[in-house]
């Protein structure tokens, strides 16, 4: 199965970084070349990457660093680790940083010292990878089995490249799925991305504003709805780009199965514990560089919005502890209550 | 910016007449896609009567409720029966957030003329990729059992 260039958008090439750069999706698949950490972080900062890749942007930064040190001692490169999970931890507010940063720090810290520490930490690093890679396949698998013959879809924002993958598994699978993609203000994720890449798929997609989404559910147009998440709670609220949550209430309003992709975490006790990025006025006043309303307008955008658990009818999770797919039901029938 | 204390939210195109009796210092505006007549025309409207816009995309309506930042909700409606509205697309959205937060919903004549703009664009710029299907209806129904009768025509704004 073909994957979408979003699945996996960074990759390491010797001694640079290609992070695909999604704000020129989709008139361009442009990669930027970034050659240290902190051009890593200027990236996830700018939202040249988001989402997944970030995380993987975390990961691959400490292995470039890894190779560039070289014959420097496991001392002076956990030093320099330290730095660059700082860095990171303080780029973007609800992206859990601090969670991946602190896995590799503690990755290298087991390993502690000795002759082949580098080799053992790049191992480790890659090693892991390979099994998250395996585990997204099998979550979208598990997102697919829930998907029947027929079922229409609403997704918000971008699950970088796993709604196309699910799309082709349900291909495959001969089941016919048609998706609404709303376009996902102000960023656009999913006019510029998720449309983008389920049209290349070979998935039906329609693209619908987000101020449609109550209309579309009124008039059954979608039987179900499936998003992403950027981070969860212990209690299995998770946050998720701005809108979600009203999505959410909509779909309980109107009977309809809310799915959510999540990667379960157990150091924030509830939703309310995320922090909310608030981002700049302009990012919602400007458009490309051209003002879409009077210089006088305010904005207020925040980033993300945090969906408690009970609006979920089933979490569909990555398993960290196991390397095989992994579908957790939160509520037993996996159909919404009203 | 950082919003601290609660606004009423404007969703729709209003009438003139509405901003006679809205006097609050702030309000959001929902930006209303694809023609963005939030932003452009009710946005300016406002300004021009002392009352600062805050812009939101159509999608933050609901977080905004959640964290107590929207004390009273303003729709508008082109057409009204008996038992439902005709309103601007994502006036439904507003309602049932509001429902849910209990917050009051106003309903006021409006305007919800063909919606100008499209869905590919934004700014003069192409934002979505070329023949893609879109579904953009330029109005929906809000049936009436979610307006509170009483609120149906009010509309001075807090804030």
């Amino acid at each position: 199965m073909k994957e979408s260039v979003l699945f996996w958008p960074v990759r390491l090439e010797d001694k640079t970084l290609y992070i695909l750069d999604e704000t020129k999706i989709p008139e361009q698949i442009v990669y930027l070349k970034v050659r240290d950490y902190r051009q890593a972080v200027d990236a996830v900062v700018t939202m040249k990457t988001r989402a997944f890749g970030q995380f993987l942007t975390v990961v691959y930064a400490f292995i470039l660093e890894a190779r560039k040190a070289g014959r420097a001692s496991p001392e002076v490169l956990m030093l320099l680790f330290e730095k660059i999970a700082d860095a990171f931890n303080g780029s973007r507010p609800t992206f859990p940083f601090e969670e991946v940063t602190g896995m590799v720090l503690g990755m290298a810290r087991g390993i502690g010292g000795g002759p082949h520490f580098h080799a053992v930490l790049l191992r480790s690093l890659e090693g892991m990878l390979d099994g998250i890679r395996r585990q997204r396949y099998g979550r979208a698998e598990a997102a697919a089995r829930l998907l029947s013959n027929g079922e229409r879809v609403l997704t918000h924002c971008h699950v970088s490249g796993e709604m196309a993958l699910i799309g082709a598994i349900c291909r495959r699978q001969k089941k016919r799925v048609r998706f609404f993609a709303t376009e996902t203000r102000p960023y656009l994720q999913g006019a510029r991305l998720t449309a983008w890449e389920l049209k290349r798929a070979g998935c039906d997609v329609t693209l619908i504003p987000d101020n449609a989404v109550a209309k579309v559910m009124a008039d059954k147009k979608v039987s179900c709805v499936l998003v992403g998440s950027d981070r969860s709670a212990k209690n299995g609220d998770f946050a998720n780009k701005v809108g979600t949550y009203q999505i959410a209430l909509l779909a309980r309003h109107f009977n309809i199965p809310f799915y959510a992709l999540v990667q379960p975490s157990q150091r924030l006790a509830s939703g309310r514990d995320i922090p909310i990025e608030i981002r700049r006025d302009d990012e919602i006043l400007t458009f490309e560089g051209r003002r879409l309303g009077d210089k006088k307008l305010q904005a207020y955008y925040p980033g993300f919005d945090v969906v408690p658990s009970r609006l979920v009818t089933r979490h569909i999770a990555i398993d960290p502890t196991s390397r095989g797919p992994a579908c957790e039901d939160a509520e037993g029938d996996g159909r919404a209550r009203a | 910016m950082h919003v601290h204390k609660p606004l009423p939210l404007v969703y729709g195109v209003p009438q003139k007449s509405f901003y006679k009796d809205f006097r609050p210092t702030m309000a959001f505006v929902a930006e209303l896609r694809p023609g963005l007549e939030g932003t452009r025309v009710v946005a300016k409207e406002l300004l021009r009567r002392h009352v600062q816009p805050v812009v939101i995309c159509d999608n933050m309506m609901a977080h905004c409720m959640e964290r107590g930042l929207v004390n009273d909700v303003h729709i508008f409606y082109g057409r009204l029966t008996k038992k439902k509205a005709v309103c601007r697309t994502g006036s439904l959205i507003a309602v049932l957030c509001a429902l849910k937060h209990q917050i009051p919903a106003h309903l006021h004549r409006g305007r919800t003329g063909r919606a100008k703009g499209s869905l590919l664009m934004l700014g003069g710029r192409k934002v979505a990729p070329r023949g893609i299907k879109t579904f953009a209806p330029p109005t929906e129904d809000v049936p009436l059992i979610y307006v509170d009768p009483a609120l149906r025509g009010s509309g001075r704004g807090r804030g």
